[in-house]
């Protein structure tokens, strides 16, 4: 005989039930688990701490009393090296701590904490991990030999300019930066990926705080493929006041990338480079509306009363934006570009009023 | 006879309805574990890539981008002093705070004046958004507040507001925030960042949002974090957990975000304005906002990014009785209909690459149907019960592992939180969340599944309204 599905429905409902006790009992059992992972992990991470506490005191002690203390304990030395470098989680502190002081000091105590860092074999340590299967541990590895000042392994480093995860790419770039004291932007020639605009600030930042003295004429980048390698240059060119590129500048103001047409207005502002206010009113018509916004900020810093009657032809145009930037532009352009404003301000008939007036505000 | 085919016939739909069930429940977990799995190891790959930021650099470069900090402020008399005092000590170099007083009927303007030596000025804002008018704008007589803007406008919504901020900023990104959150001080730094990181352009960040109920806010700062003292409240906590942590994350990783919340966010201006900026007609303007600009983007074949960091920025204060918690469930319920149904041309439609074919339907089914099909469940289930059909075994077994599972998933939630920024800290905390995720699914869970459906039923018959959100405040907390 046939069944129909009411006769074996006790059947599915039991499997059903049952499939549902099951996965009730693994759901409860790893909720418990869960919670007592958290409990574990609190008082694990507590025990830690504390542990990484103590640890952190004694390598301070040690490492103070080797840096200002005339003569070398070799015995304290070999058990310091032996307490502390045979495990790798001591090792990563005591290398930590080393690099964390290092940062902070120059002269002989940077020069001894160097020599320890090398006693201690803690430079192949570094250098081990920049054979590492994960990035992190190669960016670490570089981080930690830059800031020990170690140039050795530079060609190594370098490799890993064009990796494929930023951030090793960066702390490689700011490796070389650190490292090279001769040529420290060189490792630009070699770029295959872009440079990211928190690269640039990173490197910007590192060139700055590192204090590299021999700082390149970074026109000679200014030729690269790369976008982004041109837009660096341009900032670090306004940043170190590099006014021998302007004449290059200039030509970039045709190069067929907007950001970096409008990149170069902005330097040639900071430049205050007179020579190209017949260019810039010349490419005028051409640009976006943000780079013509550009041009109009940049104008009343290069040029004196020549541009004001390219200011009053554009505060005819049609766009808001832009004839607000234009009667700004005339109230910076001297006295003669503040009155045609301030006429307008004062009369009431006029279209552009209140336009003037917000132009004329010293609060905006 | 009649009878027994009856008899077959409701037997029958039980089967078919307790399938149906159970397949939905399932494929809503299975979708849980899937985005607990990618938030998981987004936060592990967002963790290892930060351990080498330091957000000095930001704050140091001259070449850092400029933001224009919107929050719009309606009646906001009780804390708006303080709470601007806060957002002009952010960590951030090059910023400016406007603050739009949406027609507020109470003090909010006069005391905003007083407090910061505002006077009236000339300013012709960009109206490249269309809005209702502006009454005046205002600027501070004292240099030391020269980063505030003060708009004081008609009341047109937080929509209309957030505009009038945007025509009126000054800078290419802009945050939009509720002028009643706590920031942390460096979380402009921190969600400036992705804007400055990716290839590919980024036209939003977003970042976790906590709970402020019953810490200790002092001059506009948090200066202690607690366990929210009220049930309400610390249910949310979980909530928030849930969203921020373990879905948001998991979306963000896969370029599959479609909302970034309207607490505290950060747009590109530029396309902002392309897209038409806030939309006046949906309650759900935040997430509205979002998908149309990437539906422009994706229409116009400029691929883009929507960014999200799992640090905690902004703290805000939740709902802490029952009528507003399902006036703002209800609110939320209508905005994501509203989102999805004005969008719908792009739901399983292969041209918006994963926001068709993935995000939006995941939304239809898990989060705008989810109520719905519950709600639906339980009264057919009630029917059958009443008829004498329902097999109280399965009832109970299936109920067993609901519950299991959503209690497991909360406890996996305070997890994400403990290995990520573990703002909890004493045991005591963790325990009060673990009873609080025992209790949520039979003494909060209904009221929101109740407020959804009523969301629905109002969408239905037209109504707009936003519901007036009483907040307690954050000043009756200070020490």
């Amino acid at each position: 005989m046939e069944q129909t599905l009411l006769d074996i429905l006790p059947a599915i409902d039991d499997k059903l039930v049952q499939f549902n006790l099951y996965l009730t009992a693994g759901f409860v059992g790893l909720t418990l688990g869960l919670i007592a992972f958290i409990l574990l992990s609190r008082l694990r991470y507590g025990f830690r701490f504390t542990r990484r506490r103590r640890t952190e005191e004694d390598i301070q002690i040690f490492l103070t009393s080797y840096i200002f203390e005339d003569h070398t304990d070799e015995d304290a030395l070999t058990a310091f090296a032996s307490h502390y470098i045979q495990k790798r989680g001591h090792r990563q502190i005591v290398l930590e701590n080393i690099v964390s002081l290092h940062k902070n000091l120059i002269g002989e105590s940077a020069d001894k904490l160097r020599h320890l860092y090398q006693q201690l074999g803690l430079q192949q340590y570094c250098k081990q991990k920049l054979y590492s299967g994960y990035w992190h541990e190669i960016a670490k590895g570089i981080s930690e030999l830059a800031d020990m000042g170690i140039n050795k392994y530079s060609e190594l480093i370098r490799t890993f300019i064009n990796h494929p995860h930023p951030t090793l790419r960066s702390e490689a770039q700011i490796a070389l930066l650190k490292l090279k004291s001769d040529a420290p932007f060189s490792f630009l020639d070699d770029l295959k990926e872009p440079l990211l605009d928190w690269q640039q600030l990173q490197l910007a930042r590192a060139a700055y705080k590192s204090h590299v003295l021999t700082i390149p004429n970074f026109e000679r980048w200014l030729g690269s493929k790369e976008e982004s390698i041109v837009i660096f240059c341009l900032r670090m060119i306004s940043f170190y006041g590099q006014h021998s590129a302007s004449d290059t500048i200039l030509g970039l103001l045709q190069h067929p990338s907007a950001k970096v047409r409008e990149e170069a207005i902005i330097t040639l502002r900071q430049l205050e480079t007179c020579d190209a206010v017949p260019m810039l009113t010349n490419m005028f018509a051409n640009e976006s509306t943000d780079i013509q916004l550009e041009i109009l900020r940049t104008l009343p810093a290069i040029s004196d009363r020549q541009s004001i009657p390219f200011f009053e032809q554009i505060l005819g145009v049609e766009n808001r934006r832009l004839q607000l930037a234009a009667a700004r532009a005339l109230c910076q352009s001297g006295q003669e570009g503040k009155s045609k404003v301030l006429a307008i301000k004062n009369n009431p008939e006029h279209a552009l009023q209140q336009l003037a007036a917000t132009a004329l505000s010293y609060k905006v | 006879m009649i009878t027994e085919l009856m008899n077959q016939y409701i037997s029958y739909t039980a089967v078919f309805f307790n399938h149906l069930v159970l397949v939905y429940a399932l494929c809503i977990s299975a979708s849980y574990v899937v985005l607990a799995t990618m938030s998981a190891i987004a936060m592990k790959q967002y963790k290892e890539r930060n351990s080498f930021v330091d957000y000095r650099t930001i704050l140091a470069s001259q070449f850092s981008p400029s933001v224009s900090l919107i929050a719009p402020a309606y009646n906001e008399s009780m804390t708006i002093v303080d709470n601007v005092r806060s957002l002009l000590a952010l960590h951030y170099n090059n910023y400016e705070v406007i603050i739009v007083n949406d027609g507020s009927k109470d003090n909010t303007l006069a005391l905003l004046i007083e407090a910061y030596e505002l006077e009236k000025i000339d300013l012709l804002p960009d109206n490249q958004v269309k809005t209702k008018p502006i009454r005046g704008i205002y600027k501070a007589k004292n240099p030391a507040y020269h980063k505030l803007v003060v708009v004081d406008k008609e009341n047109g919504g937080k929509a209309d507001a957030l505009n009038v901020g945007i025509n009126v900023s000054s800078n290419k990104l802009i945050a939009c925030i509720d002028v009643d959150c706590v920031l942390e001080s460096d979380s402009l730094l921190k969600l400036v960042k992705p804007f400055m990181e990716e290839k590919t352009p980024v036209i939003a960040t977003g970042g976790v949002i906590r709970i402020a109920n019953s810490c200790v806010v002092e001059d506009g700062r948090l200066v202690k974090v607690e366990v929210p003292d009220k049930f309400i409240p610390r249910v949310q906590v979980l909530e928030y957990f849930r969203a921020f942590l373990m879905g948001r994350m998991a979306w963000a990783h896969v370029n599959g975000l479609l909302l970034i919340s309207g607490a505290f966010g950060m747009f590109d201006k530029a396309t902002v304005i392309k897209a038409g900026g806030y939309n006046h007609n949906t309650v759900g303007e935040d997430m509205e906002l979002l998908v149309r600009m990437r539906r422009m983007l994706y229409e116009e074949k400029k691929p883009c990014k929507v960014a999200f960091i799992p640090d905690p920025l902004c703290w805000t204060e939740a709902p802490q009785t029952w009528d507003i918690l399902k006036k703002q469930r209800n609110r939320w319920t209508r905005g994501t209909a509203e989102t999805l149904l004005l969008h719908r041309k792009m739901i399983l439609n292969k041209r918006y690459g994963i926001l068709g074919l993935v995000s939006l339907p995941m939304w239809v089914l898990f989060e705008w149907l989810a109520p719905l099909i519950e709600f639906l469940g339980l009264l057919f289930f009630i029917i059958l019960a009443i008829l004498g059909y329902a097999n109280w075994l399965y009832f109970f077994s299936f109920l067993g592992l609901v519950y299991s599972f959503a209690i497991m998933v909360s406890v996996f939630a305070i997890l994400f939180e403990e290995r990520s920024y573990q703002q909890y800290k004493r045991p005591g905390h963790m325990l009060k969340l673990v009873l609080t995720a025992l209790l949520e699914p039979f003494l909060y869970h209904p009221v929101t599944v109740w407020a959804a459906v009523k969301g629905n039923y109002d969408l239905i018959t037209g109504k707009k309204s936003w519901g007036e959100m009483t907040r307690a405040g954050f000043a009756q907390k200070k020490s």
